[in-house]
């Protein structure tokens, strides 16, 4: 069969078709939400707004009042409701409640539909990187996120093979890979090519080989750093890096790596200002505010993510429209050390490029904002210790203050225990002690 | 023994099942689950668990053909269900989706979820207080001593996953699968097409099929099980 270049069709939409339909898919949305959630009702009580004070995408970034984790945990502490008041929770059409990864607090629940704006997205996305009906997927995720209930794949003729995020079910993946031959890793992060790295160091297994079915593979948890993008493409395993999109959405690269596409018939993104919370042109460096324009079971209205980016609407090389988003760095993550800004991302190639701690497995320990030295707890791999640990310390230190000139103080554990304060795809990397 | 897998159609899903020490493979069909989903839901509803409640289900991924069943059965019943993965790292989750839901039953308990719970200083009996709790084999003693915590097993026999009814027995579905004793063995048969088929499947489990009627009202098939089932 010529199978189409989109799973669905509107990933071919036009600039100004997408823009005529993100304009009624708000209002619907809005309304909903106003009607239905009432943490967003709340919100806009308090703003003085109702659905009826915008009638265009622009006028309703200047009206609708911001929500933001913290508004959500806040309902639910004070009304004793588990789903924030966003999520409705709809009989016959909530399926299953999923929960966030829960890296930095009590895991948020989300209300799950028959199929989810997630599921639909990440097919989009394998379809993208080239797999195909017939071709099988290894699937490495939770169970958190939907159960055992997710059949989209399925249903369109994408046998999954189930696998955890553990060092035994990594051998068996690559034993179902040299098996079933499959199209698309969904998903990898940087424990899962740590422990295949370790994998092929111990074995006869030939990566070349075992991924030479494979069109590529969705990453994610966090970014990949330069040494696993090198390692990965000298096995040929193509990474397609994917980040959260306001919780419930997930958004993807392209074949072309220039951003991640945020589906625009799914969600409507936006930039703040992060100081004055006001809305910012696509291209300015801003807060990335998003807008889920399908979702009727988690409603979020103008959700701030915390996730500063750029926005990009122009034709993507891949032939799509809908918009793409670079990422600089998390608001939240943002240590301030001598007036300077440090982002995690600002370290993982430093450590990276030492072989005990290759796996860039670190935490800054922020006690406040500010600060006049950086606090490190890295982890390395006692196997790969070439001297003893005071050295190890040492070369850090030197490396790490004459790459960003700044003071630093350096604690070093085993990266196993690091390795504990998962969800297994990526540890807190900001912690106050 | 002989597992026949179909060659010319693919599967929905590839999971897996235990073959004493060794994890197998088991590519199935949704259409497979949802057969055993509705046997599951008419033993479920004995316990008069109220629609619209939220079960918490402790699972694998890989787990898919044991508790997919069983989540299309809660979902028969008009419940909703939530998940945590079942290891030591995810034991938080548990005691944070109890604490937000208060769910009336916890399914699929295991060891490793029970340590991660006390190293991470948790109260079991605040936990699980009031809960009907299905435990795996490795956790079903550990459980016993807590007086308001109706704890009840359950089992995986090769690709057979048995719950227990509100009189504690064993139920499989004995429309998918015939099981027979064979000297020291079960054997463990398919009885209606499968992707994967299933003919005398054997294995050392000390339990054998019930002839007579359970007192819980399920017309599911039953297991009578030796005394050292459990771990």
């Amino acid at each position: 069969m010529n199978y189409p270049p989109y799973l669905d069709p509107i990933e071919g939409a036009d600039r100004a078709f997408l823009d005529d339909w993100r304009e009624g898919a708000i209002r619907q949305a809005a309304e909903y939400a106003y009607r239905m959630a009432p943490v967003v009702r709340d919100a806009w009580n308090r703003a003085g707004v109702t659905p009826s004070d915008f009638t265009s995408s622009e006028e309703f970034s200047q009206a609708v009042p911001l929500i933001d984790k913290d508004s959500i945990r806040y309902f639910r502490d004070k009304h004793s409701d588990p789903l924030g008041g966003l999520g409705s929770s709809i009989p016959g059409m909530t399926v299953s409640i999923g929960t966030t990864s829960g890296t930095t607090g009590d895991p948020t629940p989300v209300p799950n539909w028959i199929c989810t704006g997630s599921e639909q997205g990440y097919a989009r996305d394998g379809w993208q990187i080239g797999a195909r009906p017939g071709d099988y997927i290894t699937h490495m995720l939770f169970t958190f996120r939907g159960g055992h209930r997710r059949r989209y794949n399925a249903q369109f003729g994408f046998p999954e093979i189930f696998f955890t995020m553990s060092p035994g079910d990594i051998a068996l993946a690559v034993d179902a890979s040299l098996q079933f031959r499959p199209t698309l890793w969904h998903m990898c992060s940087t424990p899962v090519l740590l422990m295949l790295e370790s994998l092929f160091e111990r074995s006869d297994h030939d990566p070349v080989d075992v991924f030479s079915s494979y069109k590529g593979a969705i990453f994610g948890g966090e970014p990949l750093s330069g040494r696993l993008k090198a390692l990965t493409k000298s096995w040929g395993f193509e990474m397609f890096e994917t980040t959260s999109l306001g919780e419930v959405l997930g958004a993807t690269e392209c074949q072309a790596h220039d951003g991640f596409h945020a589906y625009e018939d799914m969600a409507f993104i936006e930039t703040i200002d992060p100081v004055s919370r006001t809305p910012l042109a696509d291209g300015e460096i801003g807060e990335l505010v998003v807008t889920s324009l399908d979702d009727r079971l988690t409603p979020l209205i103008r959700y701030a993510t915390g996730d500063l980016v750029t926005i990009d609407r122009s034709l993507c090389a891949c032939g799509r429209n809908h918009a793409r988003f670079k990422i600089l760095g998390r608001a939240s993550d943002q240590t301030i050390i001598n007036g300077r800004s440090v982002l995690p991302r600002d370290l993982m190639e430093i450590l990276a490029d030492h072989s005990e701690t290759r796996a860039a497995l670190f935490q800054i320990v922020r006690t406040e904002r500010e600060m006049d030295k950086l606090i490190l707890r890295i982890g390395y791999d006692p196997n790969r210790l070439q001297d003893d640990l005071f050295k190890l310390e040492g070369r850090l230190c030197a490396t790490l203050t004459e790459c960003l000139d700044l003071p630093v103080q350096i604690e070093l554990v085993c990266e196993a225990e690091l390795l504990k304060l998962g969800p297994p795809h990526k540890i807190p990397r900001v912690t106050n002690a | 023994m002989s597992n026949a897998v179909s060659s010319n159609k693919l599967p929905d899903f590839v999971g897996r099942f235990r073959q004493g020490e060794t994890d197998v493979l088991l590519p199935g069909l949704y259409e497979e689950l949802d057969r055993s989903a509705v046997a599951l839901a008419q033993m479920l509803s004995l316990f008069g668990f109220a629609p619209t409640s939220t079960v918490l289900v402790i699972s694998q991924i890989f787990e898919v053909a044991q508790f997919g069943p069983i989540e299309r059965a809660i979902q028969f019943l008009g419940m909703l269900c939530t998940n945590a993965e079942s290891t030591r790292f995810d034991a938080s989750r548990v005691e944070s989706l109890c604490r937000q839901f208060d769910p009336p039953a916890v399914i699929g308990l295991s060891l490793d979820t029970i340590e991660g719970l006390r190293e991470l200083g948790y109260d079991l009996p605040e936990i699980f207080e009031g809960r009907t709790v299905w435990t795996r084999p490795d956790a079903f003693y550990e459980l016993q001593s807590l007086e308001k915590v109706r704890v009840l097993p359950m089992a995986f026999l090769g690709p057979v996953t048995a719950m227990s009814c509100p009189s504690g027995n064993l139920h499989y579905d004995d429309r998918e699968w015939a099981m027979l004793r064979e000297g020291d063995d079960l054997t463990i048969s398919s009885r209606v097409p499968r992707f994967m088929e299933f003919s005398g499947y054997r294995d050392a489990f000390n339990a054998a099929p019930a002839t007579r009627a359970c007192g819980c009202g399920s017309k599911m098939g039953w297991l009578d099980i030796g005394a050292e089932f459990y771990v």
